[in-house]
């Protein structure tokens, strides 16, 4: 029977195989992200609640500690003592009281204010609106925050990559917040995303911030079958899982040292002739962080060394001033949706897609590759 | 994917040869639902329905939405239209996710909204907010209020083109007023935020001429336009009362481009409230060489010199 159909199973196999093999399976690698927003208690939130110039516990006496959510004092008419001696206490029960803040349990008066009793005030109390960020980077890198495409806070990440900044005063609305990173070499982490919506007054933490790994190669063409050292720099003591893509992609992984750098040396005899991308995550503990940026390579019949940074080699800086942002969309937007000169031409096609014309798609490289 | 899918179905249907029929319909249908491709997700467009009903005269802020379906994207355009039943009287842009407007949405001639915007980063939501209509119904009857056209773009560093749909909303706009909460101009006292203008120059643009960049936001009533000054003192007071400004949009070419003077700039957002920031001058001392300074310098010194020897003179007299 083999032998009668051995041809119609080749050609179903075949099939199979063919069909398959253009199915993309992705992993959809999700970060452990937590958003909480926590209003402060009054006695930690550094502002003058009640009014009497004194802030916070231990200063304010009215403060039990500093989790204690009131700086007031309490009022006769909540303070649960007879404070007029008729048998009655408090709101509503004493009808002297007219209100749980009516400072006067005596029947027929009623005094008090929504600020402190007695002591001279400082003015109204004004809430501080915030906005938290922690998670990983790289062992003492600088870490900076983007608020709505604009650079607002840096800060410097400790040795063990974990880092933290805040922001404050900010008004209430929905923002779109950008961290990223630069390691020790100056390579730059993609930008790790988020909208947030701040609410006027609280505070809001946003945790688990796991930047993904900077990436280079030593190499912009490789001979087939030499190896090509694929490098860069995560969290100490971290798995990097490098993906090399082809036809089919490659997954290979390494650890990271104390200082957080990697370095894994890929046999290239199993690559095709011709344009592949590589790219890495990093994982510690349950912690995952996404891929980050893809670095283009060739494989061919010769090694070219990658030279020092290039304008051409960061899609959207169109002035090569090594970053992408409001100046580099300025000139594009200037060019949108008309004739672009020569001298813009050039730009162009190194910097953008090469169409001749500056459209929706040349901003959307710009903000792929957006630095801030 | 399909034409492989095909040429599958194909080779099966051979091989399956001569057998019954049944079974081998049977069996195509098994592989295609096995093999067929997954449905291609798509990023859809759509508006507020909380609102599907309103009375003649009646206002009403209706957001525009977009649904990425999980995937990150971060440029995206469109045109939104009416039917003629309503008019369009606001465009509001509070809490829109989108911080970079390439067009900012606005009311065209032809009284549609035309946008694009990008969101560097990317952005993931089911109900990112892009801005809002203020519609006013003029005229009963079944309208709609749909997206002519539309464009969501990968955040793939290739501006990779997502499959997109749009959901057009219905409104029924009937004689009586409808138990709706109607727009109010909004309260917003709130000044745009804080912003850095830049001054730079490039041999792409204006001939390398100096020219400044500006943006920001407003996140209650949104950004309604700026305006530029370019002065030799920067006084907030008689700046915020003087009627000297010029509109300006972002990149701005310098009048001076000795860079001698200070470059003020005007945010002033949807409600009337503005924010004032300036750019130093960087070559403040070429003000002092300039001649027509000078003159000025020299003519006042002249008549206080003459004014003082003349007194002096008829004291001395």
């Amino acid at each position: 029977m083999w032998e009668k159909y051995y041809k119609q199973y080749l050609y179903v196999i075949i099939s199979f195989v063919f069909v398959l093999s253009s199915t993309n399976i992705v992993f959809a690698v999700t970060a452990n992200l937590q958003l909480e927003i926590i209003p402060l208690p009054e006695c930690s939130d550094t502002i003058d609640n009640d009014g009497d110039g004194l802030i916070d516990f231990p200063d304010d006496p009215e403060c039990d500690n500093s989790s204690d959510d009131s700086e007031s004092p309490l009022k006769a008419c909540e303070d649960t003592i007879d404070n007029d001696g008729d048998g009655l206490i408090d709101f509503p029960d004493d009808p002297g009281c007219a209100s749980a803040v009516d400072d006067n349990e005596q029947n027929g008066n009623s005094s008090g204010s929504s600020g402190s009793s007695g002591s001279s005030g400082t003015g109204p109390s004004v809430s501080v609106t915030s906005v938290s960020f922690s998670g990983r980077a790289y062992p003492l890198s600088s870490v900076s925050v983007l608020k709505d495409g604009v650079l607002v806070a840096t800060t410097i990440a400790g040795p063990d990559a974990i880092f933290s900044i805040t922001l404050s005063n900010l008004s209430s609305g929905n923002f779109s917040f950008s961290v990223f990173s630069e390691d020790s070499k100056k390579r730059r982490s993609t930008l790790f995303t988020f909208p947030v919506y701040i609410t006027k007054g609280a505070s809001t933490q946003v945790s688990g911030i796991y930047l993904s790994p900077t990436i280079s190669t030593d190499k912009t063409e490789v001979r087939k079958g030499d190896n090509i050292a694929i490098f860069g720099q995560s969290s100490p003591n971290a798995t990097v899982t490098i993906n090399v893509n082809s036809q089919t992609p490659h997954f290979v992984t390494t650890q990271t040292d104390e200082t957080g750098a990697y370095l894994y040396n890929f046999d290239t005899a199993i690559l095709e002739i011709g344009d592949h991308t590589t790219q890495s995550k990093a994982t510690y503990g349950n912690d995952i962080s996404p891929f980050g940026d893809l670095v283009n390579f060739s494989v061919g019949n010769r090694n070219v060394e990658r030279g020092q940074f290039a304008c051409s080699d960061l899609p959207g800086d169109l002035n090569c001033d090594g970053r992408v942002n409001l100046v580099d969309f300025s000139i594009a937007a200037f060019w949108y949706n008309q004739s672009i000169s020569s001298d813009f031409s050039d730009k162009e096609s190194q910097q953008l897609n090469n169409d001749g014309e500056i459209d929706l798609v040349d901003f959307s490289i710009m903000a792929f590759y957006w630095t801030g | 994917m399909m034409a492989r899918l095909t040429w599958l179905i194909l080779v099966l249907w051979h091989f399956i040869g001569q057998g019954n029929y049944m079974k081998k319909v049977f069996f195509i249908i098994v592989c295609i639902l096995i093999f067929s491709p997954a449905t291609v997700s798509a990023a859809e467009f759509y508006f507020d329905n909380r609102i599907t009903a309103m009375g003649i005269g009646q206002t009403a802020e209706i957001g525009v939405f977009i649904d990425t379906e999980n995937q990150t994207i971060n440029a995206l355009e469109g045109v939104v239209k009416v039917d003629p039943n309503f008019e369009i009287r606001a465009v509001t842009l509070n809490n829109s996710f989108v911080p970079l407007w390439i067009e900012q949405p606005q009311i065209m001639p032809n009284g549609t909204i035309k946008f694009s915007g990008i969101v560097p980063g990317g952005f993931t939501d089911s109900y990112g907010l892009l801005f809002s209509l203020v519609l006013e119904a003029r005229i009963p009857g079944d309208a709609r209020v749909y997206m002519s056209k539309s464009r969501v773009l990968a955040h793939d560093g290739l501006g990779s083109a997502v499959n997109v749909t749009t959901k057009p909303l219905l409104i029924d706009i009937g004689l009586e007023e409808k138990d709706i909460r109607s727009w109010n101009a909004s309260d917003d006292t709130t000044p745009p935020e804080n912003f850095f203008p830049e001054i730079v120059r490039d041999n792409s643009i204006f001939d390398n001429q100096w020219f400044v960049i500006f943006n920001t936001q407003d996140k209650e009533s949104g950004i309604d336009y700026y305006e530029i000054q370019e002065t030799d003192y920067f006084d907030l007071d008689k700046l915020t009362e003087s009627n000297d400004w010029q509109r300006a949009v972002s990149p701005y070419i310098l009048s001076d481009q000795s860079r001698s003077s200070y470059v003020v700039i005007k945010a002033v957002d949807k409600s009337g409230n503005f924010r004032i920031v300036r750019v130093e001058p960087q070559n403040h001392e070429k003000k002092y060489t300039n001649k027509k300074y000078i003159w000025y310098q020299l003519t006042i010194w002249t008549i206080l010199i003459a004014g003082f020897v003349y007194i002096f003179f008829r004291k001395k007299r």
